[in-house]
């Protein structure tokens, strides 16, 4: 057997954190702007996704603005190598060296000579390297370096990318994975920036009042939309010219004129529009209104219920039909609950709250004449500028069991609102799983194995059996109905790989098992299952500190060999390739969260009646089957080690 | 290796052919049919693939040609862009585990021209 090595988790984790480490290298010319310069407009294009191309025409229609001393745009921005690829493309398509993410600064006038940068000055962010844009950290710091060489009175701050509403928004596929920055991360990322005059979002569904929550007091105005965006986003060079002609513009006229210039520039297109503006000082009585009428929605529970589906039913819904415009649902609302007074008043009172004009800006809305093929246009004239998280309990309209968009989610991202505690007594019907609140302390686990075997070749998987019976391991996802998954170790090339709970989980066990994947050089790999229950403490490691040697993985006996396993075999020890790790319990009703630890005990387990079944066993067996076989193609994801610091994502 | 494997998972389980009905319209077509056959645009049809989401793995052809939230729906190693609302199961930074049939409109756009160059034209699916 092989000498255990010494377990660089401590390493691994530095190495992580040091890799979402700021940068605040010069920009290259624009500093000492301060007085002079009226707007800076930072945009944060993250573009390594679907969206690469039209990041890149984006990027030409700011250079064919042009520049102004009283406004200066300025951009970090990165792109999908292999959308890029689908096209026949390398980085010289967008007039770039490589796929490093670049600061950019556009200084010189005349319209753009070259797909990509070409009007200005660019420069790589430390030293060269592909950066998570769905990092807070890099968010933050991309602020302020643009703040610090580009200081102005005001800012524009454009997220550039995909958006999900409560969801998350901006995808970095090289560096972050498929997941998307949480709403939390994002409130991260511009805590502590300094002012932010105006966001914008340039992107899918964030008119929602989960996104105002998030960033009230760290942004005075928000531009956004909720329904999808066209793939062409902002018509940037309109934008800029139009602060450009008034440099002087506050940034209320600023959110209001980037609306009308959105909106114009879709007349007559195929694509159905939103956009809308709101002014966050007003956020808090908005709120106050919001809190009073979901009080009093969830005290007529459960009478109420099925008026105010039928009423979100008929309301303005959106690609996402969970999201619903808020005052299209309280007009509908209003008229099916007539004779009610006091409840009357409370719609009466957000509707109020939630139109007036020191709160909503501006909003504008566009039907398309594009046909679906039913015939029709995409109908979104009923849109408001603001939707709220509320499914009408029919067909797709349902709140899924997991994922980002399930309840449990919500009330992870929406602690304590009355919204969050009406939606969960509205909807939670809508789901049977009971589940527990772990509060700010959630359960993290990862496996960690010998350094070495990365360079022997060897690839340990992280698997864990949920309560709803289903396996999941992070080579094959990066979420599950309870937690968010590390990135795959292989493609990262680091030695573990884990999950970290979210706080609202599903009751009951959680087994954890080691897998080894492949070992081409018999390394035999010794592993550990570090974990911990608070996100500021240190990890535990189970058998080093149980006084247990670490248990080694090899594919002596493989129980892909044998034709029936079971989950007791595995529990027994019967495969050296598939070890059973240990066991989380979130205790069942009424037991509190009961903070034990993984237990090497497998006869409960046994007794406790979770058990594998052979169309699972099968499915395994034809995923870890295939994933062997496929050798010899490089991991896509060559772009470094993972950038997630297990204390940021943790936090969140 | 393991991104690959995507693909190569979501070719095998695009393999499942679909139950179909006997409805003679929308005209049963494959992912392959509605990039390769320009004389579908403008009629509905009905395809079974997998959906990817946005772009973890990117199998469709050049930008989303609608929104930013257009899918790509996969089967055997090819994938069309569409435009409108996902099959339950997937989302766009999750791909379903299983194929799905959707109906749809088959529509045409041009694809632009990066670093000189030609556009290309190519079709896509409106599902609304």
């Amino acid at each position: 057997m092989k000498a255990f090595q010494r377990i660089c988790l401590v390493a691994a984790l530095t190495t992580a954190a040091a890799c979402g480490g700021s940068s605040n290298e010069n920009g290259g010319g624009g500093g000492g702007g301060g007085g002079t310069r009226e707007w800076t407009v930072m945009v944060y294009m993250a573009a390594d996704n679907s969206l690469a191309v039209q990041g890149i025409l984006d990027l030409d229609e700011m250079e064919d603005a042009g520049i102004s001393d009283k406004v200066q745009v300025v951009a970090q921005a990165e792109f999908s190598p292999s959308v890029l690829d689908q096209q026949q493309c390398t980085a010289a398509c967008f007039n770039r060296p490589n796929f490093n993410t670049f600061r950019y600064a556009i200084t010189q006038a005349g319209g753009s000579a070259k797909n990509g940068p070409d009007r200005g000055t660019v420069s790589e962010i430390a030293g060269g390297s592909n950066v998570d844009m769905t990092n807070p950290n890099t968010l933050k710091d991309f602020i302020s370096w643009a703040k610090t060489n580009y200081p102005a009175n005001h800012y524009l701050l454009v997220l550039w990318n995909h958006g999900g509403g409560y969801t998350g928004l901006i995808q970095d596929e090289t560096s972050g994975g498929s997941g998307l920055m949480s709403l939390d991360e994002l409130k991260a990322g511009l805590t502590g920036a300094g002012p932010i005059d105006v966001l914008d979002f340039d992107m899918c569904l964030m008119a929602g009042y989960e996104t105002l929550a998030k960033i009230v007091g760290l942004a005075d105005f928000a531009v956004f939309s909720e329904e999808v965006v066209p793939g062409q986003g902002n018509p940037y060079n309109t934008i800029i010219n139009g602060i450009q002609a008034n440099p002087t513009q506050d940034a209320r006229t600023l959110s209001g004129m980037i609306v009308d210039r959105f909106n114009a520039s879709y007349q007559g297109s195929k694509a159905s529009t939103t956009l809308s503006a709101y002014d966050l000082s007003a956020f808090a009585g908005f709120e106050t209104s919001l809190n009073d009428l979901a009080t009093t929605l969830q005290a007529g529970l459960p009478g109420l219920g099925t008026t105010i589906g039928q009423a979100a039913g008929v309301s303005q819904k959106y690609t996402y039909p969970q999201l619903t415009d808020m005052v299209n649902f309280l007009d509908s609302l209003n008229v099916r609950v007539a004779g009610q007074a006091a409840l009357q008043t409370k719609i009466a009172a957000l509707r109020t709250a939630v139109t007036s004009a020191s709160f909503r800006i501006n909003n504008a809305v566009h039907n398309g004449n594009g046909q679906t093929q039913q015939g029709q246009v995409d109908d979104v004239s009923r849109s408001n500028g603001l939707h709220i998280v509320l499914p009408s309990g029919s067909g797709q309209d349902v709140l899924p069991q997991s994922g980002s968009s399930s309840l449990a989610s919500y009330q992870a991202l929406m602690p304590g609102k009355p919204w969050t505690s009406f939606l969960a007594a509205y909807a939670g019907g809508q789901t049977t799983t009971a589940m527990t609140d772990q509060g700010d302390n959630r359960f993290e686990a990862y496996l960690v194995w010998d350094s070495d075997a990365i360079a022997a070749g060897a690839d340990v998987d992280f698997w864990v059996l949920e309560p709803d019976g289903n396996i999941y391991l992070p080579a094959f996802g990066s979420v599950t109905p309870n937690g968010t998954m590390s990135n795959d170790s292989y493609n990262d090339q680091v030695n573990f790989e884990g999950y970290l709970t979210n706080r609202f989980v599903a009751k009951g066990d959680y087994l954890i098992f080691a897998n080894l994947w492949t070992d081409p050089a018999n390394f035999q790999p010794a592993y550990d299952l570090a974990y911990r229950y608070d996100q500021n403490a240190n990890f535990s490691l189970f058998f080093q500190g149980n006084g247990q040697p670490n248990p080694v993985l090899s594919l002596q006996t493989s129980w892909l060999n044998d034709p029936t396993p079971t989950l007791g075999e595995i529990l027994g020890g019967a495969y050296s390739d598939l070890q059973y790790v240990g066991t989380q319990t979130f205790a069942v009703p009424p037991a509190p969260f009961a903070r034990q630890g993984p237990t090497a005990s497998t006869a409960a387990l046994r007794a406790g009646g979770r058990s594998l079944t052979p169309a699972q066993i099968a499915t395994l067996r034809r995923l870890v089957t295939i994933d062997r076989l496929g050798g010899g193609a490089p991991p896509r994801r060559l772009a470094g080690l993972w950038q997630m610091p297990f204390s940021a994502r943790g936090g969140q | 290796m393991r991104t690959a494997i995507t693909a190569v998972l979501a070719g095998i389980l695009a393999c499942h052919p679909a139950n179909g009905g006997t409805v003679p319209a929308p005209q049963k077509v494959s992912v392959h049919d509605v990039l390769t056959r320009p004389s579908l645009v403008g009629k509905a049809v009905e395809v079974t693939g997998r959906c990817l989401g946005y772009s973890v793995p990117t199998v469709a052809k050049g930008s989303p040609p609608v929104t930013r939230s257009d899918w790509q729906l996969e089967d055997q190693g090819e994938a069309v862009w569409v435009t409108g609302s996902m099959p339950d199961g997937c989302t766009g930074t999750t791909p379903a585990e299983a194929p799905s049939t959707i109906t749809a409109l088959v529509a045409q756009d041009t694809m632009p021209g990066l670093g000189g160059q030609k556009p290309v034209a190519r079709q896509y699916l409106v599902r609304r």
